[in-house]
């Protein structure tokens, strides 16, 4: 039996479908993106499927992890038969469908503090990553000489601040890395480079949603 | 119209119950998941079953419509808008179906003998001969309707059809045969038996339609033989019969163009509320499974790129037993 994980948009599903491959999860799980319909819309028509194995991926915006639970909650109330049975986990009583809210973002980063984000979605995961890896991630795969991204931006957000503030959001920040270091093209180009070869479950950057992950899959599972 | 239909013993299911049935029903699910045993558990309620169910299997006998060594026969029941009916079979009685409980009401018993079953078994008969006397002898003429849906559905000038000797010989050896006289720009008559495989099945499946207005219409995999730009027209003629003429429709399908198709046409017909897709499996224990879905939902599902036919992969079904 596979389950469904469903991402906000096209960048998500490009990298969480990486991931998952990279977890060895690829044939355990289809993914989804949500974006167009809305994730309420997919887990109301999946909600009588028998034991369904729901994961719904949500950046966290600029809510904290509690807030975007209670959100949640407060949505597939609007559905009916649904109980919350743990912290980010419901059961849909006359089904068995479950689903699992893993929340995108790090909120609690030093380092994304610092540069003055607010606002948390996939890219500040990789924003950590490429901070954790500059040589691995820009050297090697990309052949661009800017070696340090995190100083980088140091250097050019407050100027492009004056400009166009807040740019607060990690989704804005990392197109502003994105456009200094010259990377072009689609996610599935970009995302592809910087994901290659990685040891997901040992980078401190992606740590968390691949544990988060391989819990919602273990709790159905077991 | 039905509403919900109980199994019991029935051909390969051991037990199922499939209940909210709309006006545009869709039945999918892997090679034997019981789909078409659902429509022929439907069309046993027709008066003329016993000739139709065993001229599509005719090997054994009733004894092939009862779940393996099952004594007390197979029952089949349905519930309608009109009241309920029940079938019993045995494969050793003198008289193998059996009525009972009630099966009364006249507008039940009207829209059962209304019952028609289409397949593409139906290519090799030269049926469309029958359903255009049927046709022609309504006291409302339907012949002209049946022929504009034709026209709409393939993209054909059919003007009329008539029955005539043809291709003439000077020798006046020609069969009589039903002849589709073809407009501008073709300006030729062809005799429909010549026609191509899908536009002959298209043609039975929107004449049987109109010949049992406000009937029940169970099509085995309509898709097949058809052009997938056929398939939304097709779609589209039948959802307009259901809205029209109130026909309630069964169809089987492995083709996820033939969902996409039918979804569309009743999105823009404004009759999605009356399609239903139902995903069917029979578990190992011989009982059947089944997951419905309202078409807005299945909409949903299929603009996130779902395929609805893999629904099984999703959900934990019990395992085989041992």
């Amino acid at each position: 039996m596979r389950a469904i994980v469903m991402v906000e948009g096209l960048s998500d599903k490009v990298f969480f479908e990486r991931l998952l491959r990279l977890m060895g999860l690829g044939q355990a799980v289809e993914t989804y993106e949500y974006s167009e319909v809305g994730y309420l819309k997919i887990i109301r028509a999946q909600s009588n499927l028998p034991s369904a194995q729901l994961i719904l991926l949500r950046d966290l915006g600029s809510a904290t992890g509690e807030e975007l639970q209670t959100e949640i909650d407060k949505n597939l109330q609007t559905l009916g038969k649904v109980k919350q049975v743990e912290a980010m986990h419901w059961l849909f009583v006359e089904s068995g469908a479950t689903l699992h809210l893993i929340p995108v973002g790090l909120p609690d980063d030093d380092d994304l503090k610092g540069l003055g984000i607010r606002r948390h979605e996939l890219e500040s995961h990789l924003l950590r990553f490429l901070f954790d890896h500059p040589e691995k991630c820009i050297h090697e795969r990309t052949g661009c000489p800017i070696a340090k991204p995190k100083k980088l931006l140091q250097e050019i957000l407050p100027i492009i601040r004056r400009y166009d503030p807040p740019l607060d959001s990690a989704k804005d920040v990392f197109q502003v890395l994105r456009g200094a270091l010259g990377w072009t093209g689609g996610p599935s180009n970009w995302i592809g480079k910087l994901l290659r070869d990685v040891k997901i479950e040992c980078e401190p950057a992606f740590q968390t949603l691949a544990e988060r992950i391989k819990q919602a899959l273990s709790t159905e599972n077991s | 119209m039905i509403t919900k239909l109980e199994l019991e013993n029935w051909r390969g299911i051991k037990r199922g119950v499939i209940e909210g049935f709309q006006r545009i029903n869709v039945l999918v699910g892997r090679n034997n998941s019981g789909k078409s045993s659902v429509l022929e558990a439907i069309l046993l309620f027709n008066q003329s079953a016993e000739k139709l169910l065993l001229q599509r299997r005719p090997k054994q006998g009733w004894i092939d419509f009862i779940f393996i060594g099952q004594q007390d026969g197979a029952r089949v029941k349905v519930h309608t808008i009109w009241g309920t009916a029940e079938r019993l079979i045995k494969a050793d009685s003198a008289s193998p179906v059996m009525v009972v409980g009630n099966f009364s009401h006249s507008k039940l018993m009207a829209t059962f003998d209304k019952v028609v079953l289409i397949d593409d078994r139906q290519l090799s008969e030269p049926n469309l001969d029958e359903w255009y006397s049927q046709l022609l002898a309504r006291e409302q003429r339907l012949d002209k309707e049946w022929i504009r849906l034709v026209n709409e559905t393939y993209g054909l000038c059919v003007e009329y059809l008539t029955r005539m000797r043809f291709p003439t010989f000077p020798t006046g050896e020609s069969p009589e045969r039903l002849v589709a006289v073809l407009g501008e720009p073709e300006n030729r008559a062809v005799a429909v038996e010549w026609l191509g495989d899908g536009v002959r099945l298209g043609m039975t499946i929107l004449a049987s339609g109109l010949a049992t207005e406000g009937g029940i219409m169970l099509l085995e995999e309509p898709e097949n033989h058809q052009h997938p730009s056929a398939l939304f027209a097709l779609a589209r003629s039948l959802v307009k019969l259901s809205q029209e003429h109130g026909n309630q429709i069964f169809t089987t399908t492995h083709s996820r163009e033939w969902m996409q198709a039918l979804l569309k046409a009743a999105t823009e017909l404004e009759f999605v509320g009356a399609l239903k897709f139902f995903h069917l499996q029979i578990l190992p224990d011989g009982n059947l499974w089944v997951r419905s879905l309202d078409a807005p939902d299945a909409q949903v599902l299929e603009d996130i790129g779902y395929d609805l036919r893999f629904d099984y992969e999703f959900a934990r079904l019990p395992q085989k037993v041992e």
